[in-house]
């Protein structure tokens, strides 16, 4: 199997990216380029859940920051969902991103939220 | 028909005759030599002797030479007997018995004892003592005994008498002096001869002449002395030279005999001579099919210890089509995980031929091992071809989110009309001991459980290349630390004279007892034993896998500082640590650690070929430790402040993050206490 997998699906005009499997120096920038390439112009913004991801670094979480600012610059709202359950949990703590506006705990609030913001 | 056959008739006189008839003339002096020493030994009646070597220079002419030499051997007879006893008459029906033992002899052990092969299988040996030596020289007995007595130079009354000591004289020659001249005739199978080779020949020539004096010349019953010294000739030179030890001693000990000496002296002459023969021709049949098992033996042993060296061989120096062929099909290596040993084996039939059977192993990226084994139908450079573009498709398809099943519809997509093959795929989860296949048409895998106990993994859909079925089903099999996988090719379970059931348990027999030895001693066994000996008759490809367990206590890990290895640590520090105490979010924070650190560790040495980095893990009693060091001295250190970063990163996930740099590289140690009662 592959390293991780990409899946994404329109809601509403969201897109949801489902990232699973690991996510490290040797398969990010790949996957940040096919969760870049997921969301279309038209798309309001996108919703990267991380639930069913197993692993992912330090250079990992960099490189997702990166397509957020991308993103960002296209005017898309690009926000992360972390539950505090998962196991990778810890590193957004480290990191001190687990309480930045741009991480959430479920897809739904991530969703109202870039709703709410336009 | 008719031009062709009036053509070739036409041309067959021009061109064979001169060396035809110079070929005959020769056989029969030789021929006549010999039956002349032959009668020299005659005591019972002038035209019977014990000893008759001709026998077995006919049976060899007519075999190596082919059936249109018997002019030779008839001419050959006739002219020995005519000048030494008997008449006109009587000469001729000798030498037509003489000549027609040849004929039927060497035309049975043709078609049914290996023709001049007869020699290198031990079933063929028994099988021509029978047919040429027991069987057909009956007929120059009767033959030439008859003549004699009808001719009045043998008394009715001695006609058994005269009869048996003929047909034991042929019998010897056939099994005595036959053997010699094929062997030697034909190509040595054993290699070329060393120094070493050539001073233990001299050696066991000059014990053969020893004992032989020793046995013949006293007067003590040991005969059986000589069975050591041949059999050390079949066990340690071979077929061609224990022929030949036969010969010698043969002749020392007709020397001796003939002197009144040894233990085969007693009564007359003759007596004593088909004493000697009947005691010679025991130990041609004794000796000769065993320094033939040897001889396979040894074979099939070479064939697998030069497999491995020939393929590296083969990635060095370019020899033509079918080595560049060869090489890219097979993998150069074979995947390195701890825990797993795999050894695999490629058995060429024909040494140079390229065939079409062919296997592969690899680690995907999220760490399961993918083993393949196929076999293309037919043979050389086409097959050579579809196995290449069958073997390139699966390292295409291997690491896609592909599984089993769909990698095989897609390589069955790949088959163009007319191309077929069977192909066995698995996929082994270290983690979870799981394995899941599919099977297009090819034989089952064998399932070895560390007790030994064998099943063959069964389930198995139609051939690539068919059209008829496009979905192949996929099997899963739960596996057990221990176990061993055997895949393989037809080649090592199909014998001729065997069915394949009989192939299935000869292999499931062998793995028993290959089952404690190393990988690659193990493999080496199993095929030799499955094979019994024999040399194979088709190519074999085979790849054995045993799957062990971590060891608790430590694992350690060199990789090439690449980013795909950054997968691999993970892989295996996920397998060490599954059965500790370790939370799923734990885990993942120590995983994520090492991730750091090794991934400094990659970056560090990017761009350099040949670098490696290491990860060392103990647990001592529940206090995990986790090294990664890299070799930087080529570099000077990165910028602190980045480093910096990353080991504070690693001071929030694990107990303690020691870091040691010197000139020879950075080692960073990462500790995590699990022993009960400790908070991280």
């Amino acid at each position: 199997m592959e390293l991780a997998k990409v899946a994404a699906s329109l809601e509403d005009g969201l897109i949801i990216a489902s990232l699973s499997g690991e996510i490290d120096l040797s398969n990010a920038a790949d996957i940040a380029e096919r969760l870049y390439r997921a969301v279309p112009h038209s798309a309001q913004g996108v919703v990267i859940d991380l639930s069913d991801l197993r692993y992912i670094d330090s250079r990992g979480i960099h490189v997702l920051l990166q397509v957020l600012e991308r993103l960002d610059v296209r005017q898309q709202d690009a926000r992360l969902v972390l539950p505090e359950e998962s196991p990778l949990f810890r590193l957004f703590v480290i990191l001190s991103i687990d309480k930045s506006p741009g991480v959430h705990r479920t897809v739904e609030q991530a969703a109202e939220r870039i709703r709410t913001q336009t | 028909m008719v031009s062709s056959m009036v053509s070739s008739a036409s041309q067959r006189p021009t061109v064979a005759p001169a060396r035809a008839v110079v070929t005959i003339l020769a056989l029969a002096g030789v021929y006549f030599i010999a039956a002349k020493l032959g009668l020299r030994l005659a005591f019972l009646n002038a035209s019977a002797s014990a000893v008759w070597p001709p026998t077995g220079i006919a049976i060899a002419a007519l075999m190596l030479l082919g059936p249109r030499v018997w002019p030779g051997i008839f001419l050959g007879a006739f002219a020995a007997n005519v000048t030494t006893a008997g008449t006109f008459a009587t000469s001729l029906g000798i030498a037509a018995g003489n000549t027609l033992e040849g004929i039927v002899a060497a035309s049975l052990v043709a078609r049914h004892a290996g023709g001049v092969r007869a020699f290198e299988r031990a079933p063929n040996v028994f099988r021509y003592a029978l047919l040429a030596a027991v069987l057909s020289t009956t007929i120059s007995a009767t033959v030439g005994v008859t003549s004699l007595a009808l001719g009045g130079f043998a008394r009715w009354s001695e006609y058994g008498a005269v009869w048996f000591t003929w047909w034991l004289g042929d019998a010897a020659g056939a099994l005595i002096v036959a053997p010699l001249l094929l062997l030697w005739a034909r190509p040595s199978p054993s290699g070329r001869w060393d120094r070493a080779r050539l001073i233990e020949a001299a050696l066991v020539g000059l014990t053969t002449v020893a004992v032989g004096n020793v046995v013949f010349a006293g007067d003590l019953p040991i005969g059986f002395l000589t069975v050591p010294v041949l059999a050390w000739t079949a066990f340690r030179l071979g077929p061609r030279e224990t022929a030949a030890g036969i010969v010698l001693l043969s002749i020392v000990a007709i020397w001796r005999t003939l002197q009144g000496t040894g233990p085969f002296a007693v009564g007359s002459e003759n007596t004593s001579l088909l004493l000697l023969q009947a005691f010679m021709g025991t130990m041609a049949l004794l000796n000769l099919p065993l320094a033939a098992v040897v001889a396979e033996w040894r074979e099939v042993t070479r064939l697998l210890r030069e497999s491995e060296a020939r393929f590296r061989e083969l990635n060095h120096h370019e020899r033509g089509t079918a080595a560049i062929l060869q090489r890219s099909l097979l993998p150069r290596a074979l995947p390195e995980i701890p825990g797993v040993e795999a050894a695999a084996r490629y058995l060429p039939a024909e040494p140079e031929a390229v065939g079409g059977d062919w296997y592969d192993a690899l680690v995907r990226p999220d760490g399961e091992l993918a083993l393949a084994i196929g076999d293309v139908s037919g043979r050389g450079a086409e097959a050579a071809a579809i196995m290449g573009k069958l073997r390139n498709s699966l390292r295409a398809y291997a690491p896609e989110g592909l599984d089993p099943a769909r990698i095989l519809q897609r390589l069955n997509e790949a088959m163009e009309p007319g191309e077929m093959a069977t192909l066995l795929l698995m996929v082994v989860n270290l983690l979870a001991w799981k394995g899941r296949y599919v099977n297009a048409g090819h034989p089952p895998a064998l399932l070895v459980g560390p007790e030994g106990s064998a099943k063959y993994l069964e389930g198995s859909g139609l051939p690539l290349g068919t059209t008829l079925n496009r979905r192949y089903e996929e099997q899963a099999v739960d596996l057990t630390a221990g176990s061993t996988l055997i895949l393989y090719t037809d080649g090592l379970i199909e014998q001729r004279d065997a069915s394949l059931e009989a192939g299935l348990a000869r292999l499931e027999a062998s793995s028993h007892e290959a089952r404690g030895a190393a990988a690659g001693e193990a493999i080496e066994e199993v095929v030799l034993r499955t094979l019994g000996g024999r040399a194979p008759r088709d190519d074999i490809a085979v790849l054995l896998v045993r799957m062990s367990e971590l060891p608790v206590h430590r694992v350690a890990l060199r990789l090439p500082a690449v980013p795909a290895s950054l997968g691999e640590v993970r892989h295996t520090l996920r397998r060490w640590l599954a059965p500790k105490p370790l939370s799923e979010g734990d885990l993942s924070t120590l995983l994520i650690a090492v991730g750091e650190a090794a991934t400094n560790a990659v970056e560090h040495a990017y761009g350099l070929a040949d670098a490696v980095f290491s990860v060392e893990a103990t647990d001592e009693s529940g206090l995990l430790t986790i090294t990664v060091s890299d070799r930087g001295a080529w570099r000077p250190p990165r910028a602190l402040e980045h480093r910096g970063r990353g080991f504070q990163i690693m001071r929030g996930l694990v107990d303690d993050v020691d870091v040691q740099t010197t000139e020879r590289g950075t080692s960073v140690r990462l500790t995590r206490n699990t022993r009960a009662g400790v908070a991280p």
